[in-house]
């Protein structure tokens, strides 16, 4: 076992050290700033950042949660019905429909949504020669709305494709069987298929919302009032003031954030391997 | 047809036209706003048509092509390197006995969650006392260990999933652990792996923060907006625009939009 553990070192090493370099030992110069006032040791300027944007921490916070469920609900029902129709046109179009946000950057989303769901934008002005809504009846969608909508709308495929992969390679005869004796889709959804891609499910789910805690373009472009996303806030330190030290503070707490989801996944993970 | 089939059918064609329109109705609007030349609030459509937008792009004196031909080519070698990285180790985390595996999987995590402004300033300094800055090599780099996280983990993951049995079998009829990998292992987690490599093109191919801080000093024209700053047409020595570099990775008017 010894020997084997050894191997595994070796052959993991070359992608740690890259990580090491490029990212660790920048992010100490980070922490550095962080948590150091001229030379000593403080947490100043966690109380700076905590006092000045407590609100935009916890409204970071709620928006990513809130998206990470809509992409999760989202993403189990394409993903679901792809795999369970019955009707093989609906999974035709579902197929060729669903994966073309993958293939746009965050930063072009954020500007196609900007206009698409402002207030005279084309989402609105459909809405309105369609009939379902009165033109004084228009309302701007860019504020949390259009954060999560665009989070939604760029990450959910990303998660549906993952998870659309992971139900294609199970074991049909499963399926199948439960049909046979006289499950709902529904039920075949949650109770059979579901559990066996869970790994899959909470993989792509992580990525996401650490995805999404970093994203820059997104709260900036789309809704630009108070409160704001903690990665505008920072590079409004950087850029306004000059000031490292507080951007580098609300950088440790959003990392501080992704810390928690990834020990979540972990946990789940490891119980699995040891069930 | 049943009244119900009708009815059932109908429900899904509504859902499908509700999914195209969320789907492309901002796309489609994006490509509106290229080619309007003007569109003012009560017009549900541009008012007037025209390319000069599109003109501005491709002139020969924008670097559009020139860019978009140096950003393939950075992502084609930035899927080579890191493909060459993450299969080793996503084989090691899904196979081998680690020690400290959950914190190694967490490392790859990081680059992704930490946001990056802050990190690639830093990157940059270390760049500029190896000489790396403004390389492809550099820039390749730093992708590669952003991109480290979805290569890895989905690699991770599609070894995992191959039957250790198949390997067993394998082992047992004499091949070499290294013949069973590539004929037996490999092969069978390849999805996996070819889908991880997507998205790490995918993501380096349309992401700005890195080569924004690594490449400045390439052209003379800020890499976020291709606009000429100030400072870059004021300044000719190429060492005062690094030390500007070092400091200010695009101009600053787009340096807090770009990620």
């Amino acid at each position: 076992m010894q020997n084997i553990s050894r191997i595994g070192l070796v052959l993991v090493a070359p992608a740690l050290a890259l990580v090491a370099l490029l990212f660790l030992y920048p992010l100490g110069y980070s922490l550095l700033a962080a948590f150091t006032r001229e030379g000593a040791l403080s947490l100043d300027h966690f109380a700076k950042a905590i006092e000045l944007y407590s609100t935009d921490i916890l409204f970071t916070l709620v928006m990513v949660i809130l998206a990470t469920i809509l992409i999760a609900i989202v993403s189990i029902a394409i993903a679901g019905a792809i795999t369970l129709s019955e009707t093989p046109w609906l999974v035709t179009a579902l197929k060729a429909l669903y994966r073309w946000p993958l293939f746009i950057p965050f930063i072009v989303a954020a500007q196609c949504m900007r206009t698409f769901l402002a207030k005279n934008g084309l989402m609105n002005n459909t809405f309105v020669s369609l009939g379902l809504i009165e033109p004084l009846q228009a309302t701007s969608f860019l504020d949390w709305r259009g954060i999560v909508a665009t989070f939604v709308w760029k990450q959910a495929p990303f998660v549906a494709l993952l998870l659309a992969g992971a139900m294609a390679s199970l074991d049909r005869a499963t399926i199948e069987a439960a049909r046979n004796l006289g499950a709902s889709r529904l039920r075949l959804l949650f109770e059979i298929v579901l559990p066996q891609v869970g790994r899959t499910l909470m993989v792509a789910l992580v990525l996401s919302f650490v995805t999404m805690l970093s994203v820059l373009s997104v709260p900036m472009m789309v809704a630009g009032s108070q409160p704001t996303m903690i990665t505008v806030d920072m590079a409004f330190r950087i850029n306004a003031y000059g000031d490292y030290a507080v951007a580098n503070a609300l950088g440790v707490i959003s990392y501080a954030m992704t810390a928690v989801a990834a020990w979540f996944y972990l946990r789940h993970n490891l119980r699995e391997d040891r069930a | 047809m049943s009244p119900r089939a009708l009815v059932s059918g109908g429900a899904k064609a509504a859902l499908i036209l509700a999914l195209a329109f969320a789907i492309f109705g901002p796309l489609a609007n994006l490509v509106l706003w290229s080619v309007a030349e003007r569109w003012y609030a009560p017009f549900k459509l541009p008012v007037v048509y025209g390319m000069r937008y599109w003109e501005t792009v491709f002139r020969p004196t924008g670097d559009a092509m020139a860019s978009l031909g140096m950003s393939v080519w950075i992502a084609v070698l930035t899927v080579v390197v890191s493909l060459a990285l993450a299969v080793p180790a996503g084989y090691a985390l899904a196979r081998l006995k680690l020690p400290l595996r959950t914190l190694i999987m967490i490392a790859f995590l990081m680059p992704q969650a930490f946001p990056s402004v802050a990190i690639y300033i830093n990157v940059a300094r270390i760049f500029y006392s190896l000489g790396l800055a403004g390389t492809v090599t550099g820039v390749v780099l730093v992708h590669v260990a952003h991109g480290l996280v979805y290569s890895v983990w989905i690699a991770a993951a599609a070894f995992a999933a191959v039957d250790r049995d198949l390997e067993l079998a394998a082992r047992n009829m004499g091949a070499s652990p290294l013949t069973t990998f590539f004929t037996v292992t490999l092969p069978l987690a390849a999805p996996g792996v070819v889908a991880s490599a997507i998205f790490v093109f995918l993501g380096r191919s349309t992401s700005s923060p890195a080569p924004s801080s690594s490449a400045c000093r390439r052209s003379r024209r800020c890499r976020c907006c291709s606009t000429t700053p100030a400072w870059a047409a004021t300044t000719r020595s190429p060492r005062s625009r690094r030390s500007f570099c070092s400091s200010r990775p695009c101009c600053s008017c787009c340096s807090s939009s770009a990620s």
